[in-house]
């Protein structure tokens, strides 16, 4: 039974590594001085903009720390602010619909969108079935359903280890209820994973482009008025510098990679 | 019912893509036989221009196809149509017939080069009798070529009572985006007596109508249909051999050999009484095609004129058949002036959107309770028909009600074709306003022929004061505190105003493949750990094993009880300890009962295990001395053995190591 204790000390160990480096994985890269530098530059060269140009540089500033590799979601919600106060609503709305990610219960942004959007008050677009069951999937940020996923994959590891020793029955259950828990987040992660990065969405920036029936102007447009800024789509592939688009109505066109912005 | 046709002076066919084949034919040959005059054509020769019509004689309102051809030309431009008063003129496109040959023949090389341009346009003769096509005008090189002046006779419609076409438009003044409509209304004198209650339109060949503005393509720059003609006509269209063809719609078809494959489309007809030639009160059916418009610049619009062809019945045979007579009929077209509006003046100026049509004008404000500061969505909507797409947002800052009360943020604009909707962020400034007032605009009223005022009704709002914070929280949070409460604070003061505080920077990023790898150690361990955990389980169950292993420890402390023993001169004791210590080990090794294991047993069961026979002889031999020193048959000290007996012991020990279990 000696031998049996001490193997149970070393894997202790083991696990207690394990859900480390879990958490590890989904821990948040240190910000560093000249980032937060950039961020207050940026925040007074908002504050003393007025015209678009302005506003642009300001939007401009924000663009640098995303380059730098940092995603989020404060910064994406500010960079959105500037280009509104530009006059560039397709710009605006991509980076609110990917702050939104980062941000879901942000009433702020919420307000923001809907005012880029022109949209009503309360108004939401039509979700797949799949979000209505997955009724967390607009309320959770994105890294947060990863961490769920984290936490109760190591509640579940915990009661599985302890229910080879104790073998209660209660034990045997929490870690079943864990399991579930943890499967059931893994999908919504999954389904998050597939929806932002596996998915390019973008947003027309410009007034009146013509969506083409083929990747070149000789075709015929593709709707019979042309797509206003703001207009949302999905990407479907990319060829030369036109993209082929999915409207949110499922209609389907070509539009030249200059007139759109992606994320 | 049957019919018989008469036979008909059938002028207007369509021979245009016949005779363009015929030319390309012509074409393919002359290049093929070009090599046999290969010398001929490398001469250059002289431009010349060409001009071809596709009739001579057509119906009043007919078109005819007319071609100007320019041979031999390096760098063509268009011709010069001038002179063509009596024609409506559209340019239908142009097609280079540039081409090169090359041909050897017996060693020699010709080229062939042939340079030329070829311009399509329609005529539709305003006029009738005999009109002349003035020859078009081309200047090559400074030069002016004139090309054959060529003739159509364009015949009058007849003079019938049958058919009776007519155009109109609704409404008679016009404004540019003003969506009118155009309706050619044709009535067709009922059958004759007893057939009278049978469609006029149930002939086995449609009659063929002609309506300019059917086509989206063909219609001129700044005039568009409120729907694509597919979605106008299809609602029309008749499954019955019963109604009109529009524009050969559904010719193209590929068994239009076998049968008429023409689409119909029948309006639901009226029957009505309309004086005939005679003056005499008549029956008539009546069948509208309205379809509508909007121009997009002012100007005048010509539509028209519409052609009808067709068999209808007149009279009856002797066998009181009803009798087809062809009947040719024009609708004279009409011109449509869309009129500029008058420009606005006083407070209609200030007010006026650009928006010129029939509206309704909506506004809501929702939260209508809010404290100050709150942000609040106020959205104006104008519905209706008319100019939507080039209209102005209300500016609110110029409302001293509204921008006394509230900061107003810049407006966004959503338009569709009958909505368009003006969405401003709100935010109150103060808590005494109790009803958001009204937001006029001036539009320019169609129907009145002026401008006309709207203004939304008032909302009733209730604004409470912000909320008061405690020093703390407005210490802490000018310190940039990244409590949620502090961030709504922080924030208050636009709709668009930014997160400030630092600490809410954070990278978000995601990286899926590390989390997986997380999640997959974490499940690898479990494994592990259950693996371990049944393996140490199975041992814990298996006694002959645990035997096994602890049998070395277990003689050896009974080997050094035993030499204690008997260096306390305790012989029979120490002589029994090393009995046991021997003999458990054999019996532990073997998992077999200890008591009762003789030393013939013992060397048997050592043998078997493999261990070398001299030992096993050895250790039977001890275990006879133990014995005997126990039962006092051995007449001297069992001490001289002990050294012995710790060696035998070890060695047998390392040798039962090597066994490798039963």
């Amino acid at each position: 039974m000696a031998e049996l204790s001490r193997i149970t000390s070393l894997f202790r160990i083991h696990c207690t590594l394990c859900t480390f480096a879990l958490f590890a994985a989904g821990c948040a890269r240190q910000i560093d001085l000249e980032t937060v530098r950039t961020f207050q530059g940026a925040l007074q060269q908002f504050d003393a903009s007025d015209s678009p140009e302005d506003y642009l540089r300001a939007a401009a500033m924000y663009q640098e720390i995303l380059d730098s590799g940092i995603v989020s979601g404060t910064v994406l919600y500010n960079q959105g602010n500037a280009f509104m106060q530009a006059g560039k609503r397709g710009r605006a709305i991509a980076a609110y619909r990917h702050a939104q990610r980062y941000r879901p219960r942000d009433p702020y942004l919420d307000a923001n969108l809907n005012l880029a959007l022109g949209a009503e008050p309360g108004g939401s677009p039509r979700r797949p079935m799949i979000e209505y069951i997955l009724f967390w999937q607009h309320w959770l940020s994105y890294p947060e359903k990863f961490k769920i996923v984290a936490l109760s994959a190591a509640i579940a590891f915990g009661f599985g280890v302890c229910a080879l020793f104790l073998r209660r029955r209660l034990i045997k259950n929490l870690a079943i209820a864990a399991v579930v828990l943890t499967l059931l987040f893994s999908f919504s992660a999954g389904y998050d994973w597939y929806r932002y990065d596996r998915i390019l969405h973008g947003v027309v920036i410009q007034d009146r482009v013509i969506a083409r029936k083929g990747n070149a102007t000789t075709y015929e447009p593709a709707f019979t008025e042309p797509l206003s800024e703001g207009t949302e789509f999905r990407l479907v592939y990319r060829q030369g510098n036109w993209l082929r688009v999915r409207l949110p109505s499922d209609q389907e066109g070509w539009l030249p990679d200059d007139s759109v912005v992606l994320y | 019912m049957s019919i018989q046709h008469c036979p008909i002076n059938w002028i207007a066919c369509n021979e245009w893509p016949r005779a363009g084949m015929f030319a390309m034919f012509g074409f393919v040959v002359s290049c093929l036989l070009s090599p046999l005059a290969g010398s001929l054509a490398a001469q250059k020769e002289a431009p010349e221009v060409l001009v071809k019509t596709s009739h001579q004689r057509v119906y009043e309102g007919q078109s005819i196809l007319y071609s100007v051809t320019l041979n031999h030309v390096e760098n063509p431009s268009a011709p010069e149509m001038s002179g063509l008063e009596d024609f409506d003129v559209q340019f239908l496109g142009e097609q280079s017939l540039d081409s090169t040959s090359i041909t050897i023949i017996n060693g020699r090389m010709t080229q062939n080069i042939r340079r030329g341009r070829e311009y399509r346009y329609r005529l539709t003769p305003r006029k009738t009798g005999r009109l002349t096509i003035p020859g078009p005008v081309v200047t090559v090189d400074g030069q002016s070529l004139v090309g054959q002046e060529q003739f159509l006779e364009v015949i009058p419609a007849d003079q019938q009572d049958v058919v009776v076409m007519d155009l109109r438009v609704d409404p008679p003044n016009l404004y540019p985006m003003q969506p009118f409509t155009v309706t050619l209304t044709v009535a067709i004198k009922s059958l004759p007596a007893p057939f009278e209650a049978k469609s006029p339109l149930g002939f086995d060949e449609a009659p063929r109508l002609h309506i300019p503005w059917a086509a989206d393509e063909e219609l001129p720059d700044g005039l568009e249909p409120q729907m694509n003609w597919q979605d106008w006509l299809g609602p029309m269209q008749s499954s019955a051999r019963d109604g009109f063809n529009v524009n050969d719609i559904g010719r193209n078809s590929i068994s239009f050999f076998f049968e008429d494959r023409l689409s119909r489309f029948k309006p639901q007809p009226v029957q009505v009484q309309l004086p005939d030639k005679d003056g005499k009160q008549t029956n008539y059916w009546k069948y509208e095609f309205p379809r509508t418009f909007i121009a997009k610049k002012t100007g005048t619009f010509r539509f028209g004129p519409v052609t009808l062809q067709g068999a209808f019945g007149t009279k009856l045979n002797s066998r009181n058949q009803v009798i087809g007579e062809e009947i040719y009929a024009v609708a004279q077209p009409i011109e449509v002036p869309i009129q500029d509006v008058p420009p606005p003046s006083g407070d209609e100026a200030m007010l006026y959107t650009g928006a010129i049509g029939r509206f309704q004008w909506n506004g809501n404000l929702e939260p209508k309770q809010a404290k100050v500061g709150d942000p609040m969505t106020l959205t104006l909507t104008l519905i209706g028909d008319g100019t939507l797409q080039s209209i102005s947002a209300p500016d609110l800052k110029q409302i001293p009600e509204i921008a006394d009360h509230f900061i107003i943020y810049e407006a966004t604009v959503e338009t569709n074709r009958k909505r368009c909707q003006f969405t401003y962020g709100l935010r109150p400034i103060d808590e005494t306003i109790s009803v958001f007032p009204g937001v006029s605009i001036v539009y320019f009223d169609v129907d009145q022929e002026q401008y006309a005022t709207l203004r939304t009704d008032p909302i009733p709002i209730q604004v409470a004061k912000a909320d008061r914070r405690s020093e703390d929280q407005i210490v802490s949070g000018q310190r940039g505190s990244s409590s949620r409460n502090h961030r709504l604070e922080s924030r208050r003061e636009g709709i668009v105003a930014n997160i400030t505080d630092p600490k809410e920077i954070r990278d978000e990023s995601i990286h899926p493949t590390w989390w997986l790898a997380g999640l997959g150690s974490l499940l690898g361990a479990y494994a592990v750990v259950a693996l371990v955990t049944d393996q140490v389980r199975r041992v814990a169950g298996d006694t002959a094993l645990l035997r096994r292993r602890g049998a070395a420890g277990k003689a050896r402390r009974r080997m050094r009880d035993a030499l204690a023993q008997l260096a306390q001169n305790r012989t029979l004791d120490g002589a029994d300890q090393l009995r046991n210590a021997f003999c458990g080990l054999v019996a532990d090794v073997q998992n077999v009962p200890e008591a009762g294991l003789t030393p013939k047993d013992a060397r048997q069961a050592l043998e078997t295990m493999g261990l070398d026979p001299d030992l096993a002889l050895r250790f039977s031999n001890l275990l006879e001395k133990c014995d005997a020193a126990q039962y006092g048959a051995m007449d001297h000290d069992l001490k001289p053995f002990a050294t012995e007996a710790k060696a035998l012991l070890e060695e047998t020990i390392r040798q039962l190591k090597a066994w490798k279990g039963p």
